[in-house]
């Protein structure tokens, strides 16, 4: 890699795509797994540090009812993954948060097995929300089972064959999370804890080894039930196969707020990821191996999208354009001429910009940064934040005025006016206070609304400073007027931090909010969105990630876009 | 026998949020509350007390008069950091008046001590310095006094006599509720939890039916 001499800060900054351009939900639901992702960064960390994965204890009847312990040893310490399996009638299956029973639930403990109450955790953690947790569990979650495919796969193991790629990969995994728990929550460990004594000081990184793990349990039990149900006729899965087995998670509207409200994490998540961006971009000749390398990416992403289960008539549209596009991608960059000149990754990213569908665009992004994770890995440490946000007191109304104008105008710019541009409500139901969106003019509920309409906020604030002389200041402002309280210091914490707004009105008639759902979600590293509504999303993690065995061989963080084995390889 | 039940400082925080939300308190101060609320309780100084005997102190607007606040009887939970905020642009004491529970701004001074910048609050026969790295409470009868004195300034704090829990000591509170958890009292917490779920809306068909996956998932 030949990197110019003239990269700095400064010359990164320059590069970066605008926040205008990036930050718009459209964009932002059209996101990909990236090196950085979550799901990455960790399993990197678990091959760097050495971390080690043992099945401490697995006691199971022939259904596979029970539990899987397992060991974790880190550096700072070991922890315990408990997995219990638990019988389940067909009618209380569902995906729904509001369910109240699962195939299997799950927690992440500190400290090693031995010091772990597990009988206890047995009883408490089936009941999930119910339940109350012990100052060292970290992480709750549980999962259903994809049925049709677990039976399926069971009965083919169970007679000795293995099971039949093809249909693994319309479904890719053997379960699917529901709710990940963390920070705090029903008297689980708060998050600075974590980091005190574990070093999980990057957000989300407990909840992904907890996920990562119950794909493992997944295996395991499979194995099991086949074992139990054939005798010794069964055989294991094959590798291949276990590799390319993800962990499938519903995403409702939970998620969303949590982009909302923590925006000085979500301005950190877009700016590692649009700096590695740039970083790349700014490579002048980028050497042979890595133009092969990046060929050879696109070649499998090529296989990978056409691996893409989905139902939604709209994502299959666009997974077929990803098609028509990579191609497109591979021929321009087979021409020999595209790299006589520099910066062949910028031109790329441009030339995309102007000819090719935008789920296209931003997996050009995610692609171009694989090659280069020693150029970009760096930043996946800028990922956390803290999150106060502070008003600043003596700023003059006036100068508040300004900042608007300036940093907010994108809100101005938006109608979120009657009947349209406020069409929706975000509330908390009374049932497990799941969010849920609703709409103003229809349903009840909206005096109790969750503070998500920014752009609305904004104006009305906007509007208010108007009627006021500038020469007042923000703390006298905020003693008469406290209900601005929190727009005027969102506007003023997050005066300098870009990429921290949705910039889109999120209460009116066009938000679709499975795009805050799919940003977040691609953070976190997850593939193959399946959107079942504008509300909800399925998707896979880790799939193709390293087996806990596989996590130091040499090519185990190559598993971006992975592809299913060709049947002859199994 | 008084039960108590192990909670995180997070889920304290955020039970505190809701409660205050449920109040009425305006959207941004009832997370300063909530802030103060938790932080009060992680270090000893009965957070969740003040909120639960204050949740009929919470909503309403003080009112400003050069360097006096009138509280109307608000809980310093909600007073506290608008008062705080007004003493940053002045430089002389900020009197306020007809405040419940004085103590609890306290939590929020300690917070926006940054910089150089430090805050001194009197109140009854009570005093807390809160500074960068160093704060420190003289404490007496922190519930019975309904005038709250803060000053603030930049450089050097000033000292302050009698200190009963010094920064060491709050540090050791709040590491221990970290680690430990918060152990709150079973009703009181029954209590907030029950004003919380002020904020929830009711359940209904129609509001099922777009929040998430089919009811049926046996695929």
């Amino acid at each position: 890699m030949i990197v110019s001499p003239g990269i700095n800060d400064t010359t990164v900054a320059s590069i970066l795509r605008a926040p205008k351009h990036v930050m718009r939900l459209f964009r932002i639901g059209s996101f990909h797994q990236t090196r950085i992702s979550f799901a990455r960064t960790l399993i990197r960390r678990m091959a760097q540090e050495g971390w080690q994965i043992t099945a401490h204890e697995k006691r199971l009847d022939r259904n596979g009812i029970g539990r899987i312990i397992y060991r974790i040893d880190t550096p700072r310490g070991p922890l315990t993954f408990s997995g219990f399996s638990n019988p389940l009638a067909p009618s209380e299956r569902t995906d729904r948060v509001i369910a109240e029973k699962w195939d299997a639930a799950f927690t992440l403990s500190l400290g090693p097995p031995e010091t772990v109450e597990i009988d206890a955790l047995e009883m408490e953690v089936p009941l999930q929300e119910m339940g109350r947790f012990g100052v060292n569990e970290i992480v709750l979650s549980r999962a259903n089972k994809s049925v049709r495919l677990f039976e399926g796969v069971i009965n083919s193991l169970a007679s000795g064959n293995q099971p039949d790629v093809h249909e693994i990969s319309k479904v890719g995994y053997l379960m699917r999370t529901t709710a990940v728990y963390g920070n705090g929550k029903f008297g689980l460990a708060d998050f600075e804890k974590l980091g005190l004594e574990r070093d999980f000081t990057l957000p989300f990184h407990a909840e992904m080894l907890s996920v990562y793990m119950t794909r493992q349990f997944t295996i395991d039990l499979i194995d099991h039930c086949a074992g139990m149900r054939g005798g010794k006729r069964a055989v294991t899965l094959a590798r291949p196969i276990r590799r390319m087995l993800g962990i499938g998670n519903a995403t409702g509207l939970g998620m969303a707020p949590y982009l909302i409200n923590h925006p000085k994490l979500l301005n950190n998540w877009i700016v590692a990821r649009e700096t590695a961006l740039a970083r790349v971009r700014l490579i002048e000749r980028p050497a042979g191996q890595e133009v092969i390398k990046m060929c050879a990416l696109i070649d499998r992403c090529r296989i990978h999208i056409t691996e893409w289960p989905t139902t939604d008539h709209q994502q299959n549209l666009d997974i077929s354009r990803m098609g028509e596009d990579l191609e497109l991608v591979s021929s321009l960059l087979a021409d020999k001429a595209w790299f006589n000149e520099p910066r062949p990754w910028d031109r790329l990213i441009r030339w995309a910009e102007s000819n090719l569908h935008l789920e296209t665009q931003e997996l050009l992004v995610s692609i171009i940064m694989e090659p280069y994770g020693a150029l970009i890995d760096d930043l996946e440490t800028t990922n956390s934040s803290d999150e106060r946000e502070e008003t600043w007191p003596e700023m003059l109304l006036g100068d508040l005025k300004t900042l608007i104008e300036t940093t907010y105008d994108w809100a101005l710019a938006l109608d979120c006016t009657k009947p349209h541009g406020d069409k929706y409500f975000w509330y908390r139901s009374a049932e497990k206070e799941e969010p849920r969106l609703g709409e103003r003019y229809v349903e009840p509920g909206a005096e109790l609304e969750m503070p998500i309409g920014i752009a609305r906020d904004v104006t009305r604030l906007y509007e208010k400073l108007g009627e006021l002389d500038d020469e007042i200041n923000t703390a006298e402002f905020l003693i008469a007027w406290p209900q601005f309280r929190r727009v005027v210091r969102r506007i003023q914490t997050l005066s300098e931090l870009p990429y921290a707004e949705i910039r889109d009105n999120l209460i009116g008639s066009g938000c679709e909010p499975v795009n805050i759902l799919r940003c977040k979600l691609s953070i976190f590293g997850a593939t193959k969105f399946d959107p079942k509504s504008k509300l909800w999303t399925r998707i896979t993690l880790f799939q193709g990630a390293p087996l806990p065995d596989e996590l130091t061989l040499p090519a185990a963080d190559d598993w971006f876009a992975p592809i299913f084995p060709r049947e002859t390889a199994v | 026998m008084t039960v108590t039940i192990r909670t995180s400082m997070s889920e304290l925080e955020g039970m505190a949020r809701k409660a205050l939300e449920a109040a009425g308190v305006a959207s941004g101060l009832d997370r300063d509350g909530a802030f103060a609320a938790a932080w009060c309780e992680a270090h000893g100084l009965g957070g969740l007390a003040i909120l639960v005997r204050d949740l009929d102190a919470l909503s309403g607007v003080p009112t400003h008069s050069e360097k006096r606040i009138n509280a109307g009887g608000l809980s310093a939970l909600v007073v506290g950091p608008l008062a705080i905020d007004l003493a940053m642009v002045m430089d002389l004491e900020l009197r306020v008046e007809n405040i419940r529970s004085p103590s609890a701004a306290l939590a929020y001074a300690v917070r926006r001590a940054r910089n150089d910048r430090w805050f001194r609050l009197v109140w009854g026969d009570s005093e807390a310095l809160a500074a960068e790295a160093q704060t420190m409470i003289s404490l007496t009868n922190p519930d019975v006094a309904t005038e709250l004195t803060i000053s603030c300034g930049k450089g050097a704090p000033p000292i302050i006599s009698d200190v009963t829990i010094n920064s060491v000591e709050l540090e050791r509170r709040r590491m221990r509720a970290l680690k430990e958890g918060l152990f709150l009292v079973r009703e009181t917490r029954e209590t907030l939890l029950e004003a919380a779920k002020r904020v929830l809306v009711p359940a209904s068909e129609s509001s099922r039916s777009g929040a998430g996956a089919e009811v049926d998932d046996n695929e």
